[in-house]
């Protein structure tokens, strides 16, 4: 006989009120339910006890911000709807010097439910001069400078904030000082930024000159040079022993590596071009090998000074500075020969334009050292100062120098640093170099190549990678508003009279 | 839920909103100016949004606890929870632009990743595995009642080779002189019951008769009536079976159906297989005599019930214990959301 498993035997198996009693399954899922509440409300409560708001950010505050990152109060401490500080006319955001600032700095630690960033939380420490003189807007601080970005540098700001204005650039006068291919909008490094343009001396002032403005653009630094000339093989370098100079024999980096030092005749002229004057004057005999190590050295200039026998030339200075040197050889030459004084060759001006005339006349020693200081003079100031110096000469004053003024930096609106093309050769970029016979020639590179790296997908091209926002001119000194103790202890600063 | 056509409407309603949205955040991440935040406008737009979705999936928990409301079909929620639920993540995302941030908002967006992909477990489990029990499991009972029917399940096969054997729970022990007692039992406590009186202690006959079956929640009622109606059916079998045969069923029953019967499932057990299962029972119906065959027939079948009971546990398992994932953790998503859209709006 089977066994009986009926409708009837099968619904008496379960117990009508099942229901009503609570399974585990259920128990545990109310009991876990419970946890997750209580975990996260006791997680809220834990950090209002330890005053942890920090963990209520949306991300790491910036590396420049770690010293007041569980601080949140600290910079938010405005209202909601509260605006930004203005920029002032003076080009600064808020009260002038850092001091004023100061004094004008209170964290409010109050309780208030709306804690809004305003800039009067950045302005204490950063002055934020302003961008343009004829720009027409200016953003809030946070308006551009993100934080809670990660472990970030804030001055990276994302090209969206540039082109906020310059993807349809409009000015206070309503022109701008360089003229931009196809209208003014300027969306992307590799797509429509304009030529590069170069600071270049004017008739009056400094002016900017695009580098395919031809006609234009070229170098008018009152100076001398030729490249080609110089990176030739097989040159005569000092001591006349053969050379080939390299672009590092008269260019060197800064401390920082950015930009290249002036180039200065006494580190990297002098060995090559001595400035002779007379040829009775006779150096004795040279020490050749003691003057190439003191070259080498970089202390050439130094050597030469130290000793004026063996190199008797002029000082490379103003013209004031020679004469007396000039005057002071001569009366030591007459000294130490004194029968050259009783006749002499002396200069008869007329009255009407001719060649000067020349006699064999007794002259004073006086009227002998003026003539042979006028004879070096002539001799350095018609051949060799203008070798590579413009030299103004008026009738019966001392000679000018043109000061060459050679720009340090061509780009005065962007940033660039050697150091870190290193890798690069310096050929590579100014290859223009390698032909240039005059100082008329620009030999920056243009953005062509620079784009040949600095692309989407290669080196970086967004726009703070060579330019700045606020114009570093305007930058204050380093004497800030506040104290160590005021900075770590995240404290107001004291008045400016208590400092 | 089985997912099946009448989910359209809802699947093409959210589908919608998140393409809206989607279409929304493209230019909005390619040309807002600080990028795609959380406080901007459109940011706090999905932020509520998504929200609020999140919350309507709640409230199917609160609309379980009080399903006398007429506020929706039970069904209705439950396709809303399913498909906002799925909605409220890409918002969510959007919301956030696609990063993390802080430590609040990074534990918010991994609990909430956590929920969604439990959820689509869930989602998953619930489609296939109902049918697969359907079809699979004919022997299926309620979830909760299984530990129940697994004590009648021992009571059977108890009084199955008792009806074998003569003897169970002590030598020349009838099962008529255990339902006898039984009743008496009854009978009593009813008695003590209509005089306001506690019912006295148990007879220890039952006592033992309860630890020999294994029995552990099985009223007297309830063994009553399964013994009557076992009683009945196999009077007349006991008597023609030679002893042999109970005394290799006793020990069939005492080494191997009782231990596989009890409460814990072991996998490795000699009835857990079901071909193990079948060799045990052909060499058990091999060494008993024909007449007792039916009787070991309803013993394998007891062993087939058993095994389907176990195998609905443990599909049940699954379809339930996502929830310990899912439930919790939206109990303290629901708070960290209150306390992050607070303190965002405070800074």
């Amino acid at each position: 006989m089977a066994r009986p498993r009926t409708q009837k035997t099968l619904a008496r198996r379960i117990d009508r009120d099942y229901f009503k009693k609570q399974h585990p399954f259920r128990r545990w899922r109310r009991i876990l339910s419970y946890t997750g509440v209580g975990v996260s409300i006791g997680a809220v409560i834990l950090i209002a006890l330890f005053r942890r708001e920090d963990l209520y950010m949306n991300g790491p505050v910036a590396t420049a911000h770690q010293l007041f990152a569980r601080d949140c109060v600290l910079c938010h401490q405005g209202q909601a709807g509260a605006d930004h500080v203005p920029v002032s006319p003076e080009g600064t955001r808020g009260a002038q010097s850092g001091l004023e600032r100061a004094a004008s700095v209170s964290v409010d630690r109050s309780w208030r439910f709306w804690r809004d960033v305003t800039d009067s939380a950045c302005v204490p420490c950063h002055a934020a001069p302003r961008h343009h003189v004829n720009e027409t807007f200016a953003p809030g601080c946070n308006g551009c400078h993100e934080e809670h970005k990660g472990r970030a540098i804030l001055s990276r700001v994302d090209d969206r904030f540039c082109l906020q204005c310059h993807a349809d650039l409009r000015t206070t006068t309503g022109r701008m000082d360089v003229v931009l291919e196809g209208g003014r909008r300027i969306t992307s490094f590799s797509l429509d930024h304009p030529e590069f343009a170069v600071a270049v001396r004017g008739d009056r002032q400094i002016v900017r000159r695009r580098l395919d403005d031809r006609e234009k653009v070229s170098d008018t630094t009152p100076i001398e040079l030729n490249h080609a000339v110089h990176l030739k093989p097989a040159l005569s370098g000092p001591e006349k022993q053969p050379v080939q100079m390299r672009c590092g024999d008269c260019h060197y980096a800064d401390w920082s590596g950015a930009y290249m030092q002036p180039i200065q005749y006494e580190r990297h002229c002098m060995a090559c071009h001595l400035l002779e004057f007379d040829a009775r004057f006779q150096p004795s005999p040279r020490r050749k090998e003691e003057a190439l190590a003191a070259y080498r050295a970089g202390r050439f200039a130094e050597y030469v000074a130290e000793h004026p026998d063996q190199y008797p030339v002029v000082p490379h200075g103003d013209p004031s500075m020679i004469r007396t040197f000039l005057q002071d050889r001569y009366a030591e030459y007459l000294m130490q020969h004194p029968d050259v004084a009783g006749r002499g060759e002396v200069r008869i001006e007329g009255r009407l334009p001719r060649r000067p005339l020349y006699k064999q006349l007794p002259v004073t020693a006086r009227a002998w050292v003026d003539e042979q200081v006028r004879i070096a003079e002539t001799l350095l100031y018609r051949k060799t100062c203008r070798e590579c110096h413009r030299v103004v000469e008026r009738p019966g004053e001392l000679a000018q120098i043109v000061p060459p003024q050679i720009p340090a930096r061509w780009f005065p609106h962007s940033r660039f640093s050697h150091e870190t093309h290193r890798e690069v050769s310096c050929l590579a970029c100014h290859s223009a170099a390698r032909t240039s016979q005059t100082t008329r020639d620009i030999l920056v590179p243009g953005i062509a190549l620079c784009r040949s790296c600095h692309a989407p997908g290669k080196a970086r091209a967004d726009c703070v990678e060579c330019h700045f926002y606020h114009s570093k001119q305007d930058r204050e000194d380093f004497n800030g508003p506040f104290t160590i103790e005021e900075i770590t202890r995240h404290r107001s600063p004291v008045s400016s009279g208590q400092k | 839920m089985i997912i099946d056509r009448t989910h359209r409407r809802w699947i093409i309603a959210c589908l919608l909103i998140v393409v809206v949205g989607l279409i929304m955040f493209i230019p909005y991440a390619a040309w807002a100016v600080p990028g795609p935040r959380g406080g901007s406008a459109l940011g706090l737009a999905y932020g509520i949004t998504g929200t609020a979705f999140i919350v309507v999936c709640a409230l199917l928990g609160a609309r379980k606890k009080v399903p006398t409301w007429r506020v929706g079909r039970a069904e209705t929620w439950v396709r809303a929870h399913l498909w906002l639920g799925i909605a409220s993540l890409p918002l969510i995302l959007f919301h956030s632009g696609f990063r993390f941030g802080g430590t609040i908002s990074t534990i918010l967006m991994v609990l909430f990743l956590l929920i969604v992909a439990s959820g689509i477990v869930g989602m998953l489990l619930q489609h296939y595995l109902p049918r697969k029990m359907l079809n699979e499991l004919p022997m299926e009972t309620v979830y909760e009642e299984i530990p129940h029917v697994l004590d009648q399940l021992r009571l059977e096969a108890g009084l199955l080779v008792w009806s074998a054997c003569g003897s169970l729970v002590e030598e020349g022990l009838s099962l008529q002189r255990v339902l006898r007692t039984v009743k008496e039992t009854l009978d009593h406590h009813r008695k003590a019951a209509d005089a306001g009186q506690p019912p006295g202690p148990w007879p220890p006959l039952l006592t033992a008769f309860y630890r020999e079956l294994g029995l552990r929640r099985l009223s007297l009622e309830e063994v009553r009536d399964l013994m009557d109606e076992m009683i009945k059916g196999r009077s007349t079998e006991v008597a023609e079976m030679p002893p042999s045969d109970g005394l290799r069923l006793k020990e069939f029953y005492r080494d191997v159906l009782k231990p596989y019967l009890a409460d814990s499932w072991d996998r490795n057990g000699p009835l857990s297989d079901p071909r193990r299962c079948d060799l045990a029972f052909s060499r058990l119906r091999a060494t008993v005599s024909p007449a007792v065959h039916g009787i070991v027939a309803d013993l394998s079948e007891l062993c087939l019930e058993r095994r389907q009971l176990e195998r609905q546990r443990q599909m049940h398992r699954w379809l339930q214990g996502w929830l310990f994932v899912h439930v919790p953790l939206s109990m303290a998503l629901l708070v960290l959301t209150a306390i992050h859209a607070i303190m965002s709006l405070r800074y």
